[in-house]
């Protein structure tokens, strides 16, 4: 009895010296922390070799190659070496942001500065604002942020600009003041209005409608939910009935749970508009398991890769999107103009982008990538994104 | 032979004790790991992310220790903050909206308090149900705008500091709660009755404690402090939205039990929750900074309350009944070579990394 007792207490003990040790974002601390965490997580995806096991949580797996390469990129940033930027998602592990991610890998490499690709576990503003609060604490050569909300990151926005960071905010904009430059993938206007002029084509002008969003605080979603909302007061829309706007969170299951709730509570419903590549990867899953394809059309904001099948299967046959590859690499290329005094963020300057070439801002320090792209069945093969 | 092991139980074995070694075993590895950890500015600057955390936890250590939870100060953090917020963005003046709002968190403590004192519902389960209902309520205030453009005097709350040395204000109330909290945990009557109903609420209540008065009143507390929690999120974003706070009574549970609070009830001190604070904070912060991702993070931390659970209910009755023999010595130099092996090779695997 005793000696049970003293074990377990040494155990414990020696757990505690692991923990104090720990803090190495290397593999070999992985094993010891995941033996005694393995009924916590245990969805192990396996394609990062030497971090795999760190990342046995929900999130993707990219976010474990980060995890060792981010600390010796911190720590050779620290040294004095070249320049380090950080690309933060709204959060990690969604296939959109990994290729925005590989967009700036690209222009890294071009430019000669290192880009660390770093974000929360959750789509949320306190801790994108406690990530950022550390890595404004090692003073990094600049960020490049996707907010997960346009106002609370104001405040650790301008704390960045006033440490000599620059901040430049991409695809979800961060209000002026908390950073010097947006990167807008495309106009606002275009992709709201661009929203509701496919699903009236694909449906026939006629019908009930209902939006499924990513998060309720998300800014880019509720600007473009302005314009659809808008665009539906038009006359020649005067079919189209929009009867709800639920939110997925981003998240892939509660995504699928909530387009089901749609069809559910609207047996008529003709068509759903997802402006989350999550949210259509979802419904396209849910309309086809529900047997619903051709009765319900899916359309909205996807990439190809994960939409091909959809469009193959009718139950998506066209949705809209840019490259988001296209925008991590301008945003690097904006961020090292700031960095290297090309620019200061004014209404008016111009730099180069690289392959893309040469960029305006406009009047509120916001640079366009482009118009929106519809895919469809006829162009979806050309591209692997 | 018999170990005197008394004064080991009152120093390092007794729960604060240990969570200082922790705190500074902690300090220490951060400042070998990173170079900006040691920093007084980016410390005072991540204070600032545990303020509202911290608030939370003072009156959380008055729930945990007469044996309920509150799972709602979350939701209570958002009603308050969205409802100061839409009263603002309706026209009201900022300090009027936030008046209404903290009588508004009254009422929400007060409704806790009746269902778990008067009607005598579970805690776990009112407050549960709180949770999403409070929620639900902000939701219904905000929508999907947020409130913003508040006032420079109001922000500063959560964003000023103190002149030029960079202590934020948020520390100084936190500090100021923190104080009161204590001396009324420690040196007053309620303070130990607080104790006597985490201990045996029946007998309590037989001995004339007024057990329904005090749990009403500490579950107003929470929401309360919950509010003004609320009231420096929304000045340190500049802006409120209904989520705001989301998740956040898990923090707070995780850090009071981490303090040392028994979550069976009867036991704890405020200094243990403070130091927890502080060991989490700094945690957090130098993990941080070696980009460690959000998930390990909350690995370590996890370990850390499941330790902090275990080793009290053992520890006591280790030091009890040690004896020193053999068999103690061979697995103690175990555990310790263990220990060090494990220590020295994650260092040296380090210095691998740094050298590519």
């Amino acid at each position: 009895m005793r000696n049970k007792r003293l074990n377990l207490f040494l155990v414990s003990l020696m757990l505690l010296a692991v923990l104090a040790a720990c803090g190495d974002p290397t593999a070999t601390t992985a094993p010891a922390a995941t033996t005694t965490a393995a009924p916590v997580a245990t969805k192990a995806a396996t394609t990062a070799p030497t971090t795999t096991v760190v990342a046995t949580t929900t999130a993707a797996t990219t976010t474990a190659a980060p995890a060792a390469t981010t600390a010796a990129a911190a720590t050779t940033a620290a040294s004095g070496g070249n320049k380090t930027f950080i690309l933060v998602p709204k959060a990690l592990g969604i296939p959109y942001f990994d290729t925005a991610n590989k967009g700036a890998q690209e222009a890294a490499k071009e430019l000669g500065v290192t880009v660390t690709y770093q974000g929360p576990a959750t789509a949320d503003a306190t801790q994108q604002i406690q990530l950022l609060n550390s890595l404004i604490a090692q003073k990094v050569s600049g960020l490049a942020i996707s907010a997960d909300d346009a106002d609370a990151l104001v405040p650790v926005g301008k704390t960045a600009i006033e440490q000599k960071i620059p901040v430049v905010s991409w695809d979800s904009n961060i209000a002026p003041g908390g950073r010097q430059i947006h990167i807008n993938q495309a106009n606002a206007e275009d992709i709201g209005r661009g929203q509701i002029q496919l699903i009236s084509k694909l449906i026939g002008g006629k019908g009930k409608i209902a939006i499924l969003s990513a998060t309720s605080t998300a800014p880019n979603q509720n600007t473009w939910i302005g314009f659809m909302k808008d665009e539906l007061k038009k006359p020649e829309n005067a079919g189209l009935e929009l009867v709800a706007t639920v939110y997925g969170d981003d998240q892939d299951e509660k995504s699928y749970t909530e387009a089901q709730g749609l069809m559910k509570t609207y047996p008529d419903l003709k068509g759903i508009i997802s402006p989350t590549t999550v949210g259509i990867a979802a419904s396209g899953r849910a309309v086809t398991d529900a047997k619903k394809i051709g009765q319900v059309i899916v359309t909205g904001l996807g990439t190809p890769n994960q939409m091909r099948n959809f469009v193959k299967s009718g139950a998506a046959p066209a949705f809209a999107l840019w490259n988001p590859g296209d925008l991590g690499y301008l945003s690097i290329y904006a961020l090292n103009a700031i960095s290297t005094g090309q620019i200061q963020g004014k209404a008016g300057e111009t730099f180069k982008a690289g392959k893309l070439g040469s960029y305006t801002i406009d009047k509120d320090g916001v640079v366009l990538l482009g118009k929106p792209t519809v895919f469809d069945a006829s162009n979806i093969d050309t591209f692997n994104f | 032979m018999k170990l005197n092991l008394s004064i080991l139980r009152r120093g390092v074995v007794r729960w604060e004790g240990l969570l200082v070694i922790l705190i500074i075993v902690v300090a220490f590895a951060n400042s070998q790991l990173s170079p900006y950890f040691l920093n007084t500015s980016n410390l005072l600057r991540t204070t600032s992310d545990f303020m509202e955390i911290g608030i939370m936890m003072l009156p959380m250590v008055f729930v945990i220790a007469t044996g309920n939870i509150d799972l709602s100060i979350a939701s209570t953090l958002g009603l308050s903050a969205s409802l100061m917020g839409w009263l603002f963005m309706g026209g009201w003046d900022i300090w009027l909206a936030v008046v209404v709002a903290l009588i508004a968190s009254v009422f929400a403590g007060l409704l806790n308090g009746f269902l778990i004192a008067k009607l005598k519902l579970p805690s776990l389960a009112v407050t549960i149900g709180t949770l999403s209902f409070y929620r639900g309520l902000a939701y219904a205030l905000l929508g999907d705008q947020a409130a913003r453009g508040y006032p420079e005097s109001f922000t500063f709350l959560g964003q000023g500091t103190l002149g030029t040395t960079g202590i934020p204000f948020s520390l100084l109330i936190f500090g100021g709660f923190a104080l009161i909290f204590g001396l009324v945990l420690h040196k007053t009557t309620f303070g130990r009755y607080i104790f006597a109903i985490g201990n045996n609420e029946q007998a309590s209540r037989f001995s004339g404690v007024p057990v329904d008065r005090i749990k009403m009143g500490i579950f107003v507390l929470s929401s309360v402090m919950a509010a003004i929690a609320g009231f420096i999120l929304a000045a340190r974003f500049g802006s409120t939205r209904p989520d705001i706070g989301t998740g956040l009574e898990l923090t707070v549970i995780t850090v009071t039990v981490l303090g040392g609070v028994s979550i069976f009830g009867g036991s704890g001190t405020m200094v243990g929750a403070v130091l927890a604070l502080i060991l989490v904070g700094i945690l957090r912060f130098g993990m941080g900074l070696i980009n460690l991702q959000g998930q390990v993070q909350d690995i370590i931390i996890g370990l850390l309350l499941i330790l902090s659970i275990l080793l009290p209910r053992f520890g006591k009755q280790l030091t009890s009944s040690l004896s020193l023999n053999r068999g103690v010595v061979f697995r103690v130099a175990g555990v310790v070579t263990v220990a060090l092996v494990f220590g020295i090779f994650f260092f040296w695997s380090r210095t691998l990394v740094l050298a590519r």
